[in-house]
């Protein structure tokens, strides 16, 4: 069996589903970080994949630069929200940080 | 099976592995030690893709930018109980279940797509080849090796390979220059990093009623500590200070020769130089601003309303090109900044404030 | 214009201005001084008014041609008139409205006439308002509710910017130059009159009589609006003299109706009044006579021969001057300069003229003004309520002002006047002065009983002017406004000294104790009288002024009934009431000053007035004396035989219809050759009413009260004032109290009705919209806003601030979107 687009975009479904659990079930707020990193990687192996299989050519491979770039900009600014969080609340429990509550 | 075949398997193996395997870990060092397996092994899915600039980038900035920044903030909050927090069981369930279906979710939508028709019909070829050829690298002679970071660069400034190769006709349309995203992106990331460095950095502790403190020190120029200068009074400064440079300056230039004509670089180097010696000078003297500022009554005080060292109001004068680089911003930040700080303010650790 | 001339034109302009200015200055530091006890307001008003007099008099002194006035023949060469324009109010197309002047030397004559008396007033009041010199005036006329006085600050700076303003308004109507400036002054008179009557505003009676000044007043200035429209629609302009608009001449009003020879006079030889002058039989008699004109009643017609004969300067006869009307006498033709020049319309072709009847109806309707200012019949009732101001006010307003103004106006207005107006001029007066007279006698407020005889005096001007005797009626203005301001003054000092009593039967047998006041009151008395020894001393009569102006009117009423028989009580009337006048001026003066005391507490406290307030009595009383002295030869009735208008000097006027309103004028030497004749007549009428009154009440032969007992009927009638405000109760108040009350009752019933509902059923809507708004509208707000805060109350919950939920819930919406998607497109 050749490998195809499916395979590919099945390896990002999967990366994505993944980065979607770790973030709904990480109370870490590290690990939802990482959920974030996950679920960027699985559209990203989309993009490579459709610009390698269909005729969209490089410009799927740019836009991964960029969505890379981004979470790398995005990882920074949480971490220091992160480090912030476990300034106020002394933890990274994301569950203790509720004010938002109704 | 084919060594292609065999390495898609095997990274997949790995990349969904890593994955579910960072989900599965409690423990939040060996999360991040299965999402760098994850994160390499997508890259390595890049490669495999013919995009080696992507799988390149990926490998240094995720693998080895991000992930190091995963793991400094680990150390800086793992301490003890807090490295392993306990998902509740039912959490976990529900989150799975609603995983899974998510997934089938997908799985069924990708596989319920005819791909090659849909290139096909995208191209407007009923014979168009499936899959077509890997994008036009570099290297023409051989295009599944991969050669993509000169023509990556040369879109990021707008012009576009594949435009020019005649054996991809049914692609012009497709290509478009990305130098406007490019620049957009760079100021992102830019006012990202300096946003997270401020937001990370440790706070200096100020005491309570360090102000009034602050107000029996005895300063060159009576300042009214903690009355800070408006946005519009700082904005007349410095136009102030513009015409008082260019009464200098455009003489000067006119001497140097006519003003159609562009300056040398000598002069651009020197007239720089003055004008940084004139604003960092004149900050750091005990006029505590310079002519604008006079004029407008405001002066320049550290934090703690003393006027400020020769080296930060360098530091000061440096950072004006930051708040002049991300399209002024920096400058408007003095309208919502909670002592009226601009960027270059808020990085060189001053205030402007109002003369008595 | 001439040095001279522009120098009068300002020394009348000064003496004009000059009380506008002090009013100016008087009202207002007077009002913003801190006390009321300052006199500065006074001496201002006094200086203003003393200035105007000497700047007058100075005018007059250099605008006489005194070589032509004291000389023999006409006095025509007196004085050329000045005229000309202050100020242009506006122009709209051919009609002018200026601020013009108009001097001749009756102008000069009235500027030194009223300057010089209103100086002795002003001089005068500041003895007799003295009072008001205070910050805590007690009126001791008005009574409180709570039984005391009303107590306001002293009006001394008051009284006299209001006075100053009256001389103001006064000498502008005299100098004005156009009959609209006339009527705007007109009516500043009469605003002055109605501020000063009114002066005790708190009393009643003094603002009642002070409305009823204005009303009165209003109701002549009626027709005198009347008169104006008709001028200004049939002439075109308003002004008295010739000027030019845009250098194109334009005649004034006397041109245009100047008069022109009758082209049919008829020379009639039966002057019956001149019998004993030799006829000038050399004129050619009876050329052309219109038949009509023959047989009427037996009466003259309208020309009338002159009987020039013995006059030493002017041609042998004089012509009939009469008014430029075609045969049919129905339109009068209007001239462009004095030689009978008729003006051509161009547009038309025709030569421009007005309807005969219009001429009457702007001079009645310009007389009626007259008739309401100086108080003649039937408008005379406000005068003697005017009475209510101080007596300063009464003597300004009866001598030199107020009423004045009237007359002038009839003399100024004369060209103007046809025949027939002349006619109703002279039988209102003499209606006037008659019933004015008849009401003195048996009057016992002092005041009262010189107020009736200034009505009846001035009626004695208004027939003189009437019966074509212009300068005899002014003659008489002249010397009135002396003696008449002479004995209101003294009154004044009589009222002053009695401690404000009125009442003539309460005095008697004060000249003991007022000896100057009384013989100064005496000099008028025999001045009003018109007594004199008839004979003559270095060519002049030994007589007080009121002789030889009072004489003047007689002669010509002779005259006049000599030329009209039918108009026999034009001349019995007021020869009659000559006597009358007689009467009932010895009666005052014997009930005042001689006598015994009747009130002894009145006597006792009687003291004479300060010296501030004899001396204008002296003043006036020595021009009371000498003012009119020569007669019809002097100085005075020179000047104002300069300003005549020629068509009275010229002689006869010739009447412009047939029947019982034919005229004839008598001319001037018809008039003088009656006028010893009619000197006599006078003289003797006067005498026995003055002996009549001494026997009344000098030495007390007859007891008055047994007359008034044997003539109850015709004295109540009388004391009753002839009835005339009971009969306007009846004929004018009464209706109009009536329309009001239905006006009152409809607005009540029907307006206020109607606006009631309109506001009731407002309120009914109103309340229904209310109760709309609360529970409709409110209703439905609070509801929605209940329901969305409930809704956010429960949905809050939601928002449970867990990151990771709404990680679970984004995925959850976003397998909820695909179901969806599916669901709804299962393709």
């Amino acid at each position: 069996m050749d490998i195809g687009l499916n395979h590919y975009l099945v390896v990002g479904a999967v990366l994505f589903v993944c980065g979607i659990i770790c973030m709904a079930t990480k109370r870490n707020a590290i690990g939802i970080l990482m959920g974030v990193e996950l679920v960027l990687n699985g559209a990203n192996i989309n993009f490579v994949a459709f610009s390698r299989y269909t005729a969209l050519g490089l410009d799927g491979q740019i836009v991964s630069l960029f969505v890379i770039v981004l979470a790398a900009a995005e990882a920074a600014v949480a971490l220091a929200i992160a480090l912030n969080f476990y300034n106020n609340h002394l933890t990274i429990d994301v569950d203790r940080g509720d004010e938002l509550a109704g | 099976m084919t060594g292609e075949q065999f390495l898609f398997w095997l990274l997949a193996l790995t990349t969904c592995g890593g994955a579910i395997a960072v989900v599965v870990s409690q423990n939040v060092v060996r999360m991040a030690f299965w999402l760098v397996v994850a994160l390499g092994s997508v890259a390595a899915i890049y490669f495999l893709l013919h995009a080696d600039f992507v799988g390149a980038t990926q490998l240094m900035i995720y693998v080895g930018g991000t992930i190091v920044l995963l793991i400094f903030g680990v150390m800086l909050t793992a301490s003890g109980p807090y490295v392993k927090i306990k998902t509740s069981p039912g959490d976990m369930v529900i989150a799975s279940g609603v995983g899974v279906l998510v997934l089938f979710l997908l799985i069924g939508t990708v596989t319920a797509v005819d791909w090659k028709q849909a290139h096909r019909s995208l191209v407007g070829n009923e014979h168009a080849e499936y899959p077509p050829a890997p994008a036009a690298g570099y290297n023409k002679s051989n295009p599944s090796s991969g050669n993509t970071a000169r023509p990556i660069g040369l879109k990021l400034l707008g012009v576009s390979l594949e435009d020019t190769d005649p054996t991809r006709k049914d692609a012009q349309n497709l290509s478009a220059g990305y130098l406007l995203p490019f620049e957009i992106v760079s100021v992102h990331l830019l006012v990202v990093l300096i946003g997270a460095g401020y937001l990370a950095r440790a706070k200096r502790r100020v005491p309570v009623g360090a102000d009034a403190v602050v107000e029996t020190l005895a300063a060159p120029v009576p300042v009214q500590v903690g009355v800070y200068a408006g946005f519009w009074r700082r904005a007349a400064a410095m136009l102030i200070d513009g015409i008082v440079i260019s009464a200098v300056q455009v003489p000067a230039a006119l001497l140097m020769g006519p003003l159609t004509e562009p300056p040398s670089n000598a002069f651009v180097c020197v007239s720089s130089l003055l004008i940084f010696l004139y604003l960092a000078g004149m900050e750091s003297s005990a006029y505590q601003g310079t002519i604008g500022k006079i004029i407008m009554r405001i002066a320049v005080t550290d934090t703690y309303g003393q006027p400020v060292s020769f080296l930060r109001a360098a530091a000061r004068t440096l950072s004006r090109y930051l708040s002049g680089f991300c399209l002024l911003f920096g400058y408007f930040m003095a309208l919502f900044t909670k002592r009226k700080q601009t960027l270059h303010d808020l990085v060189a650790g001053t205030l402007v404030v109002r003369r008595k | 214009m001439t040095a001279e001339e522009s120098l009068i034109v300002k020394l009348l302009t000064a003496a004009w201005l000059l009380p506008l200015l002090g009013f100016a200055v008087e009202v207002f530091g007077g009002y913003w001084q801190k006390s009321r006890k300052s006199k500065a307001a006074a001496l201002m008003a006094v200086a203003c008014i003393g200035c105007g007099f000497v700047a007058s008099a100075s005018a007059l002194c250099l605008g006489i041609e005194w070589s032509a006035l004291l000389g023999e023949g006409t006095k025509h060469d007196v004085m050329e008139p000045i005229s000309g324009t202050f100020y242009l109010l506006g122009e709209f197309g051919p009609l002018v409205l200026s601020l013009d002047y108009y001097i001749d030397s009756l102008t000069l004559l009235m500027f030194t006439m009223v300057t010089l008396i209103a100086t002795c007033i002003h001089v005068f009041a500041l003895g007799y308002m003295s009072d008001e010199l205070t910050d805590d005036h007690v009126d001791h006329e008005v009574h409180l509710s709570d039984g005391g006085h009303f107590h306001r600050p002293g009006r001394f700076y008051r009284f006299f910017s209001f006075m100053s303003l009256f001389c103001f308004s006064m000498l502008g109507l005299v100098l004005a130059g156009n009959i609209f400036q006339v009527f705007v002054f007109w009516e500043l008179v009469g605003i002055c009159s109605y501020l000063l009557i009114g002066f005790y505003v708190e009393r009643k009676s003094a603002s009642t009589a002070a409305n009823k000044a204005f009303i009165v007043n209003r109701v002549g200035d009626f027709g005198f609006i009347i008169g104006l429209m008709v001028i200004w629609t049939s002439f075109g302009t308003f002004r008295f003299f010739d000027h030019e608009i845009d250098t194109k001449p334009v005649p004034g009003l006397f041109t245009m109706i100047s008069r022109v020879e009758a082209e049919d006079a008829h020379h009639d030889e039966k002057h019956k009044s001149s019998a004993e002058h030799e006829k000038d039989e050399e004129h050619p008699e009876g050329e052309e006579h219109p038949e009509g004109e023959e047989h009427h009643n037996g009466e003259e017609k309208a020309e009338e021969s002159h009987p020039a004969g013995e006059h030493a300067t002017a041609e042998h006869h004089a012509h009939t001057m009469q008014l430029d009307v075609d045969d049919a006498r129905s339109v009068v033709f209007l001239h462009k300069d004095n030689k009978g020049t008729r003006i051509a319309d161009p547009v038309t072709e025709t030569e421009k003229s007005i309807p005969y009847w219009l001429l009457i109806v702007a001079g009645v309707g310009v007389f009626a003004g007259c008739i309401g200012k100086s108080a003649q019949f039937p408008l005379q009732t406000w005068l003697p309520d005017a009475m209510e101001g101080p007596t300063p006010v009464s003597a300004l307003v009866h001598s030199a002002t107020m009423v004045a103004a009237g007359v002038y106006l009839a003399g100024r207005f004369y060209p103007m006047f046809a025949p027939e107006v002349l006619l109703v001029i002279a039988y209102i007066g003499c209606i006037t002065l008659f019933v004015a007279a008849t009401i003195a006698i048996v009057a016992t407020d002092i005041k009262r009983v010189l107020a009736y005889s200034t009505i009846s005096q001035l009626g004695y001007m208004m027939l003189g002017i009437g019966v074509g005797g212009w300068a005899a009626g002014l003659f008489h203005l002249i010397t009135h406004a002396f003696f008449k301001s002479l004995m209101f003054l003294a009154s004044g000092s009589v009222i002053v000294g009695c401690h404000h009593e009125q009442e003539m039967p309460k005095m008697g047998g004060l000249w003991r104790k007022m000896p100057v006041t009384a013989f100064t009151m005496l000099v008028g008395v025999i001045a009003i009288c018109g007594l004199a020894i008839p004979f003559s001393i270095f060519g002049a009569k030994i007589a007080f002024s009121g002789y030889h102006s009072k004489d003047a009117i007689v002669a010509s009423s002779l005259a006049f009934m000599n030329a009209n028989q039918i108009h026999f009580l034009l001349f019995f009337v007021p020869l009659v009431t000559a006597g009358i006048t007689a009467f009932y001026m010895f009666r005052l003066w014997f009930y005042t000053f001689a006598g015994t005391p009747r009130d002894k507490k009145v006597y006792d406290h009687a003291r004479e007035s300060p010296l501030v307030m004899t001396i204008p009595l002296i003043v006036l009383s020595f021009f009371a004396i000498f003012v009119a002295v020569g007669g019809e030869v002097g100085p005075l009735y020179g000047l104002l035989q300069g300003s005549e208008p020629v068509h009275v000097d010229g002689g006869a006027v010739s009447v412009a219809t047939e029947g019982a309103t034919a005229i004839t004028m008598p001319s001037r030497h018809a008039i003088h050759d009656v006028h010893g004749q009619a000197g006599w007549y006078a003289l003797i009428a006067a005498v026995s009413g003055a002996v009549f009154a001494y026997l009344l009440y000098g030495i007390r032969v007859i007891d008055p009260a047994d007359i008034k007992r044997n003539f109850s009927g015709v004295h109540t009638f009388l004391v009753e004032k002839w009835r005339f405000d009971d009969l306007y109760e009846v004929m004018f108040i009464k209706p109009v109290h009536v329309i009001a009350r239905w006006c009152t009752g409809f607005d009540r019933g029907y307006i206020d009705g109607l606006l009631h509902w309109l506001s009731r059923k407002t309120v009914d809507v109103s309340n229904w919209d209310r109760k709309f708004d609360e529970n409709v509208i409110d209703g439905l707000v609070n509801w929605i806003g209940k329901v969305v805060y409930k809704s956010g109350r429960s949905l809050r919950h939601l928002q449970t601030g867990l990151i990771r939920q709404y990680v679970m819930f984004i995925a959850l919406g976003v397998l909820a979107l695909f179901v969806l998607l599916f669901v709804m497109f299962p393709a």
